[in-house]
């Protein structure tokens, strides 16, 4: 099977004066369909940096993306927000909801962006934030959410655009541990039963038993794969 | 995206307010400048624009209406010996004092027009008919010197440059540039009562209409060249000398313009400042648009489309407060000349230095690393 995500020999140098610092170094890593990757690592190992370019957010040094088997490392700057912006969701620690936009207008507002109808995006919106178990929250802002419903906002918001691959940076980290289950399940569902790849890092120990590789990065450099 | 900066734009209530006030106090004195502007350049070529008139002789040097140099109204023959013209009518300018029923005096600047083709006479009466100045010691007063003159009362009896004068009309928008109310007289009284002798028999302006007005030009130079001693205008040069005068050789204009760019600078500081002030507190959310895919030209529109916001509810407001200060203005002889086409051209001068104010936000984001996203 192809591998609906590849990254090849990537690499993220950074200058640091006269001296140039490698924040992820050579890195290769593939994820298939409906399988769920996990990068562990110490605090600055490059976790996020590799997210980073693995999501079309940042141009690596040298190396390239494979996106369902297309290079969209050399892709241009016009170019790269429509490919975020179709082929990829995002999941961050910290949330990164608009605190002045209702939990349905934070979701909808992934549609907005690719210019789906009023119709289609209500829709899809409400039935999926019912499906995250937050029918009755549609309309409160974040300010009034807990965490693990803000968290399920934002995956909610990452998921319905229905895209091929979703990034999901420490997910669990500002959950307590049931909170953490239902955003694991989510992920697993979102990879098991649409047969999407999910790319995750995560300190949390629970992760290893939702993913189905894990990768060990330690000083840029992918040291450990499990399988 | 302008929905989402709506949402923004809307969501600081507090800091909206303070913005508004700055862009409402901003539109409002720009507004307000350039109308009292316009409406004094109108009220200075008030009776040139009404006369009707295609050409008009002045005395050489003349800089504007209300400075008039006379000269020997004979050369009215002279003028109108000429088969192009439709009429020729003198015109007498002349400053003098209205004794007021409590014994005051006050400045007026009187025309004497012909009461019998009433040139250079009211345009718009309230009450009477320009005519009505001749058959004897008649004026007719604008309503608007009311604030000046006290009760303007027809048939009421006055004292000009000491000589009794009876008001038999009240005309309307007939106002000067100092805003000294002007007195309308018959060409005749006008001139018995200049005490200056060297000013009788003598007009200020021969207003010209001619048969053909398209022969302009042609017969403007034929003019000149029969009165060598006398300044040949047309209406329209005659309205800009006016203009000119006033707004560069006084440096009036300097000074309304600098109040009004000053207005300008005002409110497109504050909707730059608010507008920075929220792309740096939301440069998270930012960030997240484009990481979510979000492009250039998507974040543009947020930011430019708050600046809008902004610069338009706030220009809104300020128009009904201008036009509700039009009436008390008005009734102390100025004009503040608010109609459509200046709030139009006012408001898309404001949305356009708004839309630039917020260049600074857009520079902002567009260097936003929408990586920091991956930073908690």
């Amino acid at each position: 099977m192809r591998p609906m995500l590849e990254a090849r020999a990537l690499s993220k140098h950074y200058q640091q004066g006269s001296i140039a610092v490698a924040a992820v170094d050579s890195v290769s890593f593939s994820v298939l369909p409906g399988e769920i990757a996990l990068i562990i690592g110490p605090s600055g190992s490059g976790k996020s940096t590799l997210l980073s370019m693995l999501g079309c957010i940042l141009r690596p040094t040298s190396g390239a993306i494979l996106l369902a088997g297309r290079d969209v490392g050399r892709l241009s700057d016009r170019e790269l927000p429509r490919i975020r912006g179709r082929c990829f969701g995002f999941v961050f620690q910290s949330f990164h909801l608009f605190p002045f936009l209702t939990a349905r207008e934070n979701v909808e507002t992934a549609l907005r962006l690719r210019k789906v109808s009023a119709r289609v995006r209500r829709e899809r919106t409400v039935d999926l934030l019912a499906r995250c178990g937050l029918e009755d929250r549609m309309d409160f802002y974040p300010a009034s959410l807990s965490g693990g419903e803000k968290q399920r906002v934002a995956i909610a918001r990452a998921l319905v655009g229905d895209p091929f691959i979703l990034l999901a940076d420490e997910p669990t980290a500002c959950l307590d541990s049931a909170n953490g289950e239902i955003v694991f399940e989510m992920l697993r569902h979102f990879a098991q039963e649409k047969g999407k790849a999910v790319v995750m890092a995560s300190h949390d120990p629970k992760a290893r038993r939702f993913a189905n590789r894990v990768y060990s990065l330690a000083d840029g450099r992918i040291e450990v794969v499990t399988d | 995206m302008i929905w989402l900066a709506t949402r923004l734009a809307f969501h600081n209530r507090a800091r909206l307010l303070v913005t508004l006030f700055g862009v409402v106090f901003s539109a409002y004195l720009t507004l307000a400048e350039t109308a009292l502007y316009i409406g004094m350049m109108e009220n200075a070529t008030s009776i040139i624009r009404h006369s009707g008139a295609d050409l008009w002789v002045a005395s050489k040097g003349v800089q504007n209406f209300d400075f008039a140099k006379p000269f020997p109204d004979a050369r009215l023959k002279l003028a109108q010996g000429r088969a192009e013209l439709s009429w020729a009518k003198p015109i007498s300018l002349s400053w003098g004092f209205l004794k007021l029923p409590d014994g005051a005096q006050e400045l007026v600047e009187i025309i004497g027009y012909d009461p019998a083709a009433p040139v250079g006479g009211p345009w718009d009466m309230a009450s009477g008919a320009p005519g009505d100045v001749g058959g004897g010691a008649n004026m007719i007063v604008d309503e608007s010197a009311a604030q000046r003159l006290g009760e303007l009362r027809l048939g009421s009896l006055w004292e000009l440059n000491d000589r009794s004068i009876k008001l038999v009309g009240l005309s309307r928008s007939a106002k000067t540039f100092t805003t000294a109310p002007i007195v309308f007289t018959s060409y005749a009284l006008a001139q018995d009562m200049t005490p200056d002798v060297s000013r009788q028999a003598a007009a200020a302006y021969i207003a010209i209409k001619l048969r053909n007005p398209a022969d302009v030009e042609r017969v403007a130079k034929a003019l000149r060249h029969d009165l060598p001693d006398n300044e040949i205008l047309t209406t329209s040069a005659f309205v800009e000398r006016t203009i000119l005068y006033w707004t560069v050789q006084t440096g009036m204009g300097a000074a309304f313009c600098l109040t009004a760019v000053l207005g300008l600078v005002v409110g497109a500081g504050t909707i730059g400042q608010t507008v920075f002030a929220n792309t740096m507190e939301h440069r998270g959310e930012f960030a997240t648009l484009k990481a979510m895919g979000a492009t250039a030209r998507d974040l543009n529109t947020i930011i430019l489309a708050q600046a809008a916001i902004d610069a338009s509810v706030g220009f809104w407001i300020a128009v009904p407060l201008a036009l509700l200060s039009k009436a008390p203005l008005e009734k102390t002889g100025v004009t503040l000349a608010v109609d459509l086409k200046l709030i139009a051209a006012l408001f898309c001068v404001t949305l356009a230095v708004a839309l630039a104010a917020a260049y600074f936000s857009i520079r902002r984001v567009q260097n936003l690393d929408p990586a920091t996203v991956f930073r908690s």
